[in-house]
């Protein structure tokens, strides 16, 4: 009677097995198996079930097995023995430290970190507006007017613009501030 | 009896916290191969899967000394951490690689391998890869790696309803990716009637 008992299984409950674990009673969950197995066996309404799941389930095994570890990276592994001076491995200390970091929990350090250095940076290099006008852009408006000279037109452009170039230069890395507060620029490490 | 496996080898975690090298490498032994095997399985790439398998290694090896095994197995820890950092890659991919929409580059490449009927392999990881992470970490752990449900959920950090949830909606979704396609890869079908036959 118990075994009767816990044979029984709706098809519905199968359609429901199936739709997670795929056709293969191997992968469902233990103590449902029998019961499955049970109802696959005994109703071609549910073989119907799982011969649509197989073909699924037979097409995800064409991904083929993924390669063995290579010999480099069990050896330099095995070699990770806590505690010991030469824990990290040359080829990838650099990303080991990375995560030796996330393991502290310090990523948002490192994000505050690379958003100062963002910021160094923008502030450190010179503005394009306030160095000289470039020779390309000289030719073309001395070609448009050829009776004033190059730095006369990057003047008047400046001044068409409403600023001074150093102002402008500055309202420019005023807006990257605000894009590296959207979306931080992280070094690529 | 597992009880005592699991009671032994958080015996050797801490053995290898202490530095004992015999102990560490014994855990790299049992474990390494399937480690690495899940992170080529979510990622895709042999070489990266290699950086996530040692990086797992390191979070293994700093952690080993002061282990506390709060329910969880090594090989449960281990999958969870390896899942993590699987997807903080690949969050890391799309954001340097500017991949605006990864599913719609996956559903591309699977256009292009049905059209030429090109290589299984190449459209199944396609299909894979357009899913959501976690979707496709619960199906690599169930399908692939053979893990029963409760292994799995405890990987994922989550109940066994969810699992199956994840699970059935991953499953959907590439039945609805692989549909178009399963003739063609399936050529007309013999190998999967006669698998399916032989199952029941």
């Amino acid at each position: 009677m118990t075994d009767e008992g816990e044979r029984r299984m709706t098809p519905r409950q199968l359609a429901r097995l199936i739709d997670a674990y795929g056709a293969d009673p191997s992968r469902f969950p233990e103590d449902v198996r029998a019961a499955a197995e049970h109802l696959l066996a005994h109703s071609p309404q549910a073989r119907g079930l799982a011969d649509a799941a197989a073909r699924l389930d037979f097409v995800l095994d064409g991904l083929g097995a993924p390669p063995p570890p290579t010999a480099a990276l069990t050896a330099s592994v095995r070699r990770l023995v806590p505690g010991s001076a030469r824990q990290l491995p040359r080829a990838t200390a650099g990303r080991s430290i990375v995560a030796w970091l996330q393991s502290l929990s310090l990523r948002p350090v490192a994000l505050a970190v690379a958003t100062l250095a963002g910021l160094g940076i923008g502030l450190i290099l010179p503005s394009p507006f306030a160095s000289p006008p470039s020779t390309i852009e000289s030719v073309d408006y001395s070609e448009a007017d050829p009776t004033s000279s190059a730095d006369s037109v990057a003047l008047e452009e400046m001044d068409e613009l409403g600023g001074e170039p150093m102002a402008t230069g500055l309202a420019s890395r005023g807006a990257s501030e605000s894009g590296v507060e959207e979306e931080p620029e992280l070094p690529l490490i | 009896m597992r009880a005592a496996g699991d009671h032994d080898e958080h015996a050797l975690v801490r053995r290898a916290g202490a530095g004992e090298a015999a102990a560490w490498q014994a855990l790299v032994d049992a474990h390494l191969a399937a480690v690495h095997r899940t992170a080529w399985y979510m990622l895709g790439d042999r070489a990266e899967a290699e950086d996530v398998a040692q990086e797992a290694f390191v979070r293994l090896m700093t952690k080993a000394s002061r282990w506390q095994p709060d329910g969880a197995r090594l090989g449960t820890w281990l999958y969870r951490v390896t899942v993590n950092l699987c997807i903080d890659r690949q969050r890391q991919r799309r954001r340097f690689t500017f991949v605006e929409d990864m599913k719609e580059m996956a559903d591309t490449t699977f256009a292009t391998a049905l059209d030429h009927r090109i290589d299984l392999g190449q459209a199944i990881r396609a299909a894979l890869d357009a899913l959501n992470p976690r979707q496709r970490a619960a199906v690599l752990l169930v399908h692939y790696q053979g893990q029963t449900n409760i292994e799995a959920a405890a990987a994922l950090d989550v109940s066994i309803d969810a699992l199956e949830s994840l699970l059935a909606r991953a499953r959907r979704a590439l039945r609805q990716s692989l549909t178009p396609s399963l003739p063609d890869l399936l050529g007309d079908g013999p190998a999967s009637r006669s698998r399916t036959e032989g199952r029941s």
